[in-house]
Parts: C-alpha cells; sequence; structure tokens
C-alpha cells in the first residue's frame, strides 16, 4: 500500500513538472504585465529595423544555457515571461503620426492601471518607462523611446522584474550588444511569438 | 570681505578658484580673476587652498592589483575554471546552491522532455540570448541617452523604492519574515 | 606569448582595482570586484568596441562596487570607513624635507582622505578618476553617462567642498 502511495505521488509530481511550463506559457495574454504591442500597432510591422517575441519557455531555455557564463543574466531571465521589442526607423517618415502613436499607447497603459515612472520630453528625445504592479510586486515594465531622426522603439518585457537589476545588466550589456541589432527577417524569429 | 577691483568680488573669486586652476574659464575671466587674486591676499590663501588639496589628490597612489589575483583571472582565459572567493558563504549560500541543483534537476528535466517533443535548436536558443541581451541593452541605451543614470536621484526614487517594495512583499510572503521597508518612493 | 585578453586586462587591472579600492575602502573586496569586472571582459570580449573599452571597464567596476556595498546594506558606513586613512597616508612618501613638514602633511593627506570617503556620488566617483586616476573629463562622461561639461561642475563642486573641510587642517 505504501509503495502505491509513494508511486502515485511521484508520478503526480512527474506530471506537474512537465505540465507546468505549458499551462504558464498559454496564460501569458492574461498576464497583467502583458501589452499587446502587435495590436497597439505602434509602428508598421513591415517597417520595423528590429522586432524581438521571446516567450516564457524560451526564456527559460536561455536562461539554462547562460547559468554558468552569466549567472545574474540569468537569473533575470528565469524570471520572466516574456520579451518583446520593436524598433522602428524614424528616417524619411512622419515623425508626428509616430509620436500620436506612442500617445495612444501611453492612454492606453494608463487606462489599464500601469504606472508613469519615468517621462522625458527634452529636446528631440523622449522616453516612457511605465511599470505594472500585482498584488504588491513589478509584473511588468513597458518602455517607449523616440529619437528625433533616428529610430523609435517599444519594449514590454513581462514577469517578474527587479528593475535595477534590469537598468543594470542594460548599463553593461549596452557596449556589446547594441551594434548586432537581430536581423528580424531571421527566419529563426519566425516562430518565437508570445 | 573686500572689494579689491572693479569686476571681481571676493565671494565670486572663491566661486571660480576650481575653474581658474583647471584652466576651464574664458580668458577675460580668468584674467579678472588674476588680478583680484594678485591683490587680494584671502582669496590668494584660498587658491593656495585648492591648489594644495589637487596636488595631494593627484598625490594619492593608484593601488596595484595584486598578481595572484590577476593569475586567477588568466586561468579563466585559459579556460579553467575561476574559484570565486566569497565571504559570504555559509549555510544560507549552501542551501540555496542545494535549491539551485534541485531546480537545475528538475528544470533540466523537464527541458530535456521539452527537447524531445519540439523544442528549439541550440542554434534556436544562441540567436534567442543574443535577442534578450539586445533587448536589456536597448533599455540600457535609452537610460544612458536620457541622462536617467541608474543612481540618478530620480531612478532611485521611482525605480529601485518600487522594486524594494516588491522584494519585502515577496519575504513578507514567507511566515515570520515581515521585512520593515521604508517607503521613499514619490508619487508618479 | 600573451593574448588578447591577457593584454587588455593586464592594461587595465590598475584603474580597475584602484577604483574599487578608493570606492570600498577594502583591499580584498576590491580584488572581488577586480575579479568580477575582469571575468565580464572576457565573456564580453568579442563584442567589445577597442575605443570603449575602457569607460565600459569603468562603468562596469563602479556598478559592481555600489552593488556590493548595496548588499551589505550599510554602504554609509563603508565609504565613510576611515581604514585606508593609515594606509594612504603610509603608502605615499612625502616630499616634505623635515619631520614637521612631513607630520603636517601626513595630518593634511589623512583629513583629504577621510573627506574624500565622504563625498557622494557622482562627486567621488568623479574625483577619484579624474584627480586620482587621471582619466580625462570625456572617459569620466561617457562611463558615468552624463555630458562632459556636467563633469567639470561636479569636480569644481567636489574640490570646493574638500577645499572648505580642510580649511582648518590646513591652517593649523
Amino acid at each position: 500500500m505504501r509503495k502505491t502511495i509513494t508511486f502515485a505521488v511521484l508520478l503526480w509530481l512527474s506530471f506537474a513538472i512537465l505540465t507546468a511550463a505549458p499551462a504558464t506559457a498559454q496564460k501569458l495574454e492574461a498576464q497583467p504585465g502583458y501589452v499587446p504591442i502587435h495590436e497597439l500597432g505602434i509602428f508598421p510591422r513591415e517597417r520595423l529595423s528590429a522586432e524581438i517575441n521571446l516567450s516564457g519557455p524560451l526564456l527559460r531555455m536561455i536562461a539554462g544555457a547562460s547559468r554558468s557564463d552569466d549567472p545574474e543574466f540569468a537569473a533575470l531571465l528565469s524570471g520572466l515571461q516574456a520579451i518583446q521589442v520593436q524598433v522602428f526607423p524614424l528616417a524619411a517618415t512622419d515623425e508626428a503620426a509616430v509620436k500620436g502613436r506612442i500617445g495612444n499607447a501611453v492612454r492606453w497603459l494608463e487606462d489599464r492601471g500601469w504606472a508613469p515612472t519615468v517621462r522625458v520630453r527634452e529636446g528631440g528625445e523622449e522616453v516612457y518607462i511605465y511599470l505594472k504592479e500585482a498584488e504588491g510586486r513589478i509584473v511588468g515594465m513597458t518602455l517607449m523611446s523616440l529619437t528625433s531622426g533616428d529610430e523609435a522603439a517599444v519594449i514590454n518585457i513581462v514577469g517578474r522584474i527587479d528593475p535595477e537589476q534590469l537598468s543594470r545588466l542594460g548599463e553593461e550589456l549596452d557596449l556589446p550588444h547594441l551594434d548586432r541589432v537581430p536581423d528580424k527577417d531571421n527566419k529563426d524569429n519566425q516562430d518565437k511569438k508570445p | 570681505m573686500s572689494r579689491f577691483d572693479d569686476t571681481l568680488r571676493c565671494e565670486e573669486v572663491l566661486d571660480l578658484l576650481e575653474p581658474y586652476l583647471d584652466g576651464d574659464l574664458p580668458p577675460d575671466e580668468a584674467a579678472q580673476a588674476a588680478a583680484h587674486l594678485e591683490r587680494c591676499p584671502a582669496c590668494a590663501g584660498e587658491l593656495d587652498l585648492a591648489t594644495a588639496v589637487q596636488r595631494e589628490l593627484r598625490a594619492l597612489p593608484q593601488h596595484d592589483c595584486p598578481p595572484e589575483v590577476l593569475q586567477k583571472i588568466h586561468s579563466a582565459g585559459a579556460g579553467e575554471v575561476v574559484p570565486f572567493r566569497s565571504r559570504l558563504a555559509g549555510w544560507p549560500v549552501r542551501l540555496s546552491l542545494a535549491a539551485a541543483v534541485l531546480a537545475l534537476t528538475v528544470g533540466g528535466a523537464a527541458f530535456f522532455l521539452q527537447q524531445r517533443q519540439d523544442g528549439p535548436s541550440p542554434a534556436e536558443i544562441a540567436q534567442a540570448t543574443e535577442e534578450a541581451r539586445f533587448a536589456l541593452a536597448y533599455i540600457g541605451k535609452v537610460s544612458r541617452k536620457a541622462s536617467l543614470g541608474l543612481r540618478d536621484d530620480v531612478l532611485r526614487r521611482r525605480l529601485v523604492a518600487p522594486a524594494t517594495r516588491s522584494l519585502a512583499q515577496t519575504l513578507e510572503d514567507i511566515p515570520g519574515n515581515e521585512v520593515p521597508v521604508r517607503d521613499t518612493a514619490g508619487q508618479p | 606569448m600573451a593574448t588578447a585578453f591577457e593584454t587588455t586586462a593586464e592594461r587595465y587591472q590598475r584603474r580597475i582595482y584602484s577604483f574599487a579600492r578608493y570606492l570600498l575602502s577594502d583591499a580584498e573586496e576590491a580584488e572581488d570586484v577586480t575579479q568580477e569586472v575582469l571575468l565580464r571582459l572576457w565573456r564580453h570580449q568579442r563584442g567589445l568596441d577597442e575605443e570603449r573599452l575602457g569607460t565600459w571597464l569603468l562603468r562596469v567596476t563602479r556598478n559592481a562596487c555600489y552593488d556590493l556595498l548595496r548588499r551589505r546594506r550599510s554602504a554609509v558606513a563603508l565609504a565613510t570607513r576611515e581604514s585606508l586613512d593609515a594606509d594612504e597616508a603610509r603608502e605615499v612618501p612625502s616630499a616634505e624635507p623635515d619631520p614637521e613638514s612631513r607630520a603636517q602633511t601626513s595630518d593634511f593627506r589623512r583629513s583629504l582622505v577621510r573627506a574624500l570617503s565622504g563625498l557622494g556620488e557622482p562627486d567621488k566617483s568623479i574625483v577619484l578618476l579624474r584627480e586620482v586616476h587621471g582619466v580625462s573629463h570625456r572617459e569620466i562622461g561617457e562611463a558615468l553617462g552624463m555630458p562632459e561639461v556636467t563633469v567639470r561642475v561636479h569636480l569644481h563642486r567636489a574640490r570646493r567642498k574638500l577645499r572648505e573641510q580642510l580649511r582648518e587642517v590646513y591652517e593649523r
């Protein structure tokens, strides 16, 4: 009898482990920190210079692969459910229209309880950072930026976030990684929509 | 305070001593300051002090890193694992390590089984890693371009304080672990 | 033959370690930070732009130091610790010829190091980098993410604060 109970518990544990990750991934749209940036249509998708959509299971795999090499990066990613990035070049575009759509997105966020954390409008630079809290925890971060004559971007990070860790890693990765803009037409990107 | 010339007063000269010392003043302002300093012993004394401060700062030693530290780093370059010395190592750390091993084992099993179904290839994971790093790097770039240094007061108040609250909430969830955190966040 | 990484590590070790040691007022912790920073360099070395490497290392070093201070939840106590005072005064040979002048210089230096430890950020980092380590205003600006002119303003303000704190010991 005891063996049967032990076996049943082990079976249940195995099942729980195997189903945990897909179950989390399926709920992404329902996560409070998730922003449907495709649906908001801030930038025309066919003209993006970079587009990234990484979902929870893939982020956990990246975290697993980076754990020994870069533990801080791995720790940050393991708490996340999604990373979405759209970068849009502003050369020869109607900047006023882009600013208008960013303004709409700002209102969309504020209507849904996102807290404005940083709002900068200086010279040709606009930066908005919004945080979403749920049950006393930060569960989402959305950054929108526009540099006149250069480019605009929207970034949505979904999941358990330590903004300070995020900024620190961002600062350190700035130099090595910004010059390597991921190729948005790369086939590898196609099936990673959250 | 006495007034020694028609253009600069003592308090104005005292404000300009450091840029004067560094040669950062426009020529006409530097000339006015020099004229004042020649005739005002009190301000000249302050210039002597400012000069002494700079001289002593520049005389402070630049420390060389002990060779054994560099030796360990060089071992890392040769592909060996570098054992970090940690003076924090103790039971909490060991427990964390044990938890990490358990998580890795469990996570590894799940990862392995998922891989068997339709998981991404190592190349796809490498590409995705670059993309994740790019996303974080972009956040860093935007912060710096907007002069929002991490330790800028605004960021500290508005980003770090909420994060501390969030951490406190997590800790409070552990029974018997109520953590008092002073809320310094400003209202956005 | 030294690898490119070893050459780079050798070139920047003093700046990293020394800056960390002043920020932390602790030699052992500065060693830990130097290890951490150089390992980060090793991890990222392929993607680094040689021209901006120096400022990147300074930024990473400063972040690592403040992470360490924060982790120990005693940043103020550590930053104002006076343990380094004696070290600094001992390590620098005085140029003053007679014993009385040497003693005065030593007093002045001790007070200076104490006042320097008490400076806030970014003033402390800027004074350390510019005056102690001879880093250019431009590089400091890049490392700290601020315009060169702001670096100069902070530097002058910080040296003025030091001057005000040292007036008494100087006039003695």
